[in-house]
């Protein structure tokens, strides 16, 4: 036989062999619960792939409720919540458009009976995805991708604890609760809370026009599938609230409206909640909650909104 | 339609080279050329149909002219069609350019068109230019209007080159030889393309990343960030392209086609000149054959040399892009040529190593305006390179080092053997199974991450 010709069924064989156990090896581990995995899974790395391809199948299958919003919700912790399986879709530094794509990937599967929605102003502040990272493509690089071997790489780093300060052992667990606190708290609370009283413009509450319309196209598709809507204000620092109050009213009343009738709506920036925003024991900076303050706000909107266990 | 790309991969091209061969050995060699060629149109189609009347026309006519001036040897019909081929491309190429200096220097408004480039159209005019100034001398034999349309069209080469001449590849298409399935020259081409692809997927997109960010923020970098923005940048520049054009070889060499090395380790040069014989060979001998040696060469006076070396560099520059930072980077390889040419009469000879890096900080410096999308980012980034702005705080240009491996294993590939230098020794053993075997499931798991880009040089 022609050397060349050899070599090439040989190796060209050997590649295919290889392919098929990577890909075998991968299909085993199933780190996003694709293929056959029906335990509990973590996320390891690289968020909004890895919330994106648990909601493909594994959020859906195993759970009633569903948290959404940017890394202000991204630190309530669902498993708080006894008698609840609500997983925590949000993602840090999130926008409508990437919430809305993890989102209808979970709806595509099953219908939850409740979502959880954050309203801040960043969540509706512009819209597109802001990176490649959630990406219909990503289902197949769960059969052996660079995304992949980089989470398996991070979730090693995390299982010995190799880099604690970056890639804390527990910072996620399986119900998509992100605790990110010790990672983002630089300084102080109060001095975050002074120093962003200083800066101009810190909360921009105008709203993307874009932005606003899949708002509404991701409020409508759950209504349409009778998801009940349970939408909170999140609490702001008082003197920061304060500062901005005319701005921020203006941005709840525009908001409000998209979702009258449709869902429950909680504030939690009233004078009857000043007792929390007055409390920066409940921060961790100028606006993400602490440990403390992400229970108490948690469970408030579980009373508040109503949420029942399933019968 | 990528190289890069899954549907090219797995569904363009085996489909092209099954055909192709059947074609060729059970009905005829013309169907199988003219099977080529029509999957050669398909590939120029996909990325915009309309485009294609563009290339079936340019062929037409240039075939029609070339034949003539076989026989007539008509230097206004020469003069006049070379003309018509600058005019078609400086429509779709210059125009907005021309439009947006008259505004400038006349006070007018006149809107801009927004012409979308044909792809290829900068490769393909002058591959054309050069066949028809041959004609004019007689240095075409006789050809087939199918075999001067796949020299045209050959797909591997139709986007962004290597630039070939008509006299290398109408003689392979006419070849017998080049019909039938050939072990060598496919397991070559399979292993120089896996190559090529690696250099794409692996190393320049890792690159990119980075590129990307510093260019978007030139005016926050500091010097650190501005140093690794501007060498990450010719690095990325040299994996991509060179990349692209090993792709291209080992895709002609899967059909018996042997196509021109254009790199061969070109940041080893020791000096611009060296430079020039490594970098992008076959524009450099475009340039050489077709405007340099017109224009009077170096068999003129010093200054009519000097004048002829800035001339071709100016028009290089502009040949790649519509702007002023484009024209900048031809004038500065120009001027350094012949700083070059006046120091080597000196006959100071210096250490390699030097030499080496000299040159390189050269190129380097001059990417710069090769890659800024205006003056303004240009001058803050080369501003920052010498320490006159300040690093913006809170902007970082690395978020995360898990590339790190990459630019490692980038940085020693910029120096250790070429892929033009592999594949010569390729041979059918162990080392090279396990090479090629590493290279295939490398390029999958690339080809399966979401992070892919277009080449460089299809904007040209």
């Amino acid at each position: 036989m022609n050397p060349y010709k050899k070599f090439l069924f040989r190796y060209g064989g050997c590649s295919l062999l290889a392919v098929v156990l990577l890909v075998g090896i991968n299909i085993w581990i199933d780190l996003y619960g694709l293929f056959w995995r029906k335990d509990a899974i973590n996320v390891y790395s690289d968020e909004r792939t890895s919330k994106y391809l648990l909601a493909h199948k594994y959020v859906p299958e195993n759970f009633e409720g569903y948290i959404l919003g940017p890394s202000l919700s991204a630190n309530l912790n669902p498993k708080e919540i006894p008698g609840l399986r609500i997983y925590n879709l949000s993602m840090m530094g999130a926008n409508i458009t990437e919430q809305n794509a993890v989102l209808q990937k979970a709806l595509q599967k099953g219908t939850p009976r409740f979502v959880i929605l954050c309203l801040h102003p960043y969540l509706t502040a512009d819209h597109g995805m802001k990176t490649g990272m959630i990406n219909p493509k990503e289902y197949y690089g769960a059969f052996g991708s660079y995304s992949l071997y980089k989470a398996y790489g991070i979730a090693l780093v995390r299982s010995l604890n190799l880099m604690p300060g970056k890639y804390p052992k527990n910072q996620f667990n399986d119900y998509g609760y992100n605790f990110y606190n010790h990672i983002l708290q630089k300084m102080p609370v109060e001095d975050k809370i002074n120093a962003e009283l200083q800066v101009e413009n810190a909360i921009p509450t105008a709203i993307d026009s874009i932005a606003l319309t899949e708002f509404d196209s991701m409020i409508n598709s759950l209504t349409d599938k009778k998801v009940a809507i349970i939408a909170y204000y999140h609490p702001l620092p008082y003197p920061l609230y304060k500062k901005y109050q005319t701005q921020l009213d203006a941005y709840k009343q525009k908001i409000s409206n998209h979702l009258q009738g449709k869902a429950v709506v909680l504030d939690f920036n009233t004078e009857e909640n000043a007792a929390f925003t007055r409390n920066f024991a409940n921060y961790i900076d100028h606006g993400h909650v602490s440990e403390q303050g992400q229970r108490t706000l948690l469970h408030q909107i579980i009373s508040n909104g109503k949420i029942r266990p399933a019968n | 339609m990528l190289f890069s790309s899954t549907e090219f991969i797995f569904l363009f091209l085996p489909v092209c080279l099954l055909v192709y061969f059947f074609l060729a050995k059970r009905v005829a060699y013309f169907y199988a050329k003219a099977w080529l060629l029509a999957a050669s149109l398909f590939f120029y189609a996909y990325w915009n149909p309309a485009n294609v009347w563009i290339i079936i026309l340019s062929c037409t006519a240039n075939y029609a002219v070339g034949k003539k001036l076989l026989h007539s040897k008509n230097k206004s019909l020469l003069l006049i069609t070379i003309a018509l081929n600058i005019l078609v491309l400086g429509y779709y190429k210059y125009t907005d350019f021309f439009i947006a200096n008259l505004n400038l220097v006349a006070a007018q408004n006149f809107p801009l068109l927004h012409i979308i480039l044909p792809i290829g159209i900068s490769f393909f005019t002058f591959q054309q230019v050069a066949f028809l100034v041959d004609s004019y001398q007689g240095k075409v034999p006789d050809f087939s209007f199918s075999d001067y349309c796949l020299f045209v069209t050959f797909f591997p080469q139709l986007i962004a080159g290597p630039i070939v001449h008509h006299g290398e590849m109408m003689p392979q298409f006419a070849n017998p030889q080049s019909r039938t399935l050939t072990w060598e020259n496919f397991t070559k081409g399979l292993f120089i393309f896996n190559m090529g692809l690696a250099k794409k997927l692996v190393i320049a997109d890792s690159l990119s990343v980075i590129v990307v960010n510093g260019y978007q923020h030139a005016s926050a970098l500091g010097i650190k960030e501005a140093w690794i923005t501007s060498l990450f940048y010719s690095m990325q520049l040299y994996f991509d392209f060179s990349g692209y054009s090993d792709m291209a070889i080992g895709l002609g060499l899967l059909f018996n086609i042997h196509l021109p090395f254009n790199f061969n380790s070109p940041y080893k040069a020791i000096n611009i000149q060296d430079f020039w014989r490594r970098w992008h060979i076959t524009l450099s001998r475009f340039l050489r054959d077709y405007i340099y040696i017109p224009l009077g060469g170096s068999r003129t006076s010093e200054t009519q040399t000097s004048r002829n070396l800035l001339l071709t560099f100016l028009i290089g520059g502009f040949w790649h892009g519509a702007g002023w930072t484009f024209i900048m980077w031809g004038a500065l390889h120009g001027i350094a040529l012949n700083i070059h040419r006046a120091f080597s009469k000196l006959n100071i000879k210096m250490p390699n190593a030097f030499a080496i890096l000299i040159t390189f900080l050269f190129v380097n410096i001059t990417w710069v305006f090769f890659r800024a999308n205006s003056w303004d980012t240009a001058i803050h980034i080369l501003r920052a390179m010498v320490g006159l702005n300040e690093a913006q705080t809170g902007f970082t240009l690395i978020n995360d080092y898990y590339n790190l491996p990459i630019w490692i294993a980038a940085t020693v590939l910029l120096f250790g053997k070429n892929t033009n230098e592999i594949g010569a020794a390729f041979k059918p053993t162990l080392v090279y199974g396990l090479k090629f075997v590493f290279l295939i499931l490398l390029n999958l798991l690339f080809l399966n991450s979401s992070i892919s880009q277009e080449f460089l040089y299809f904007d040209f």
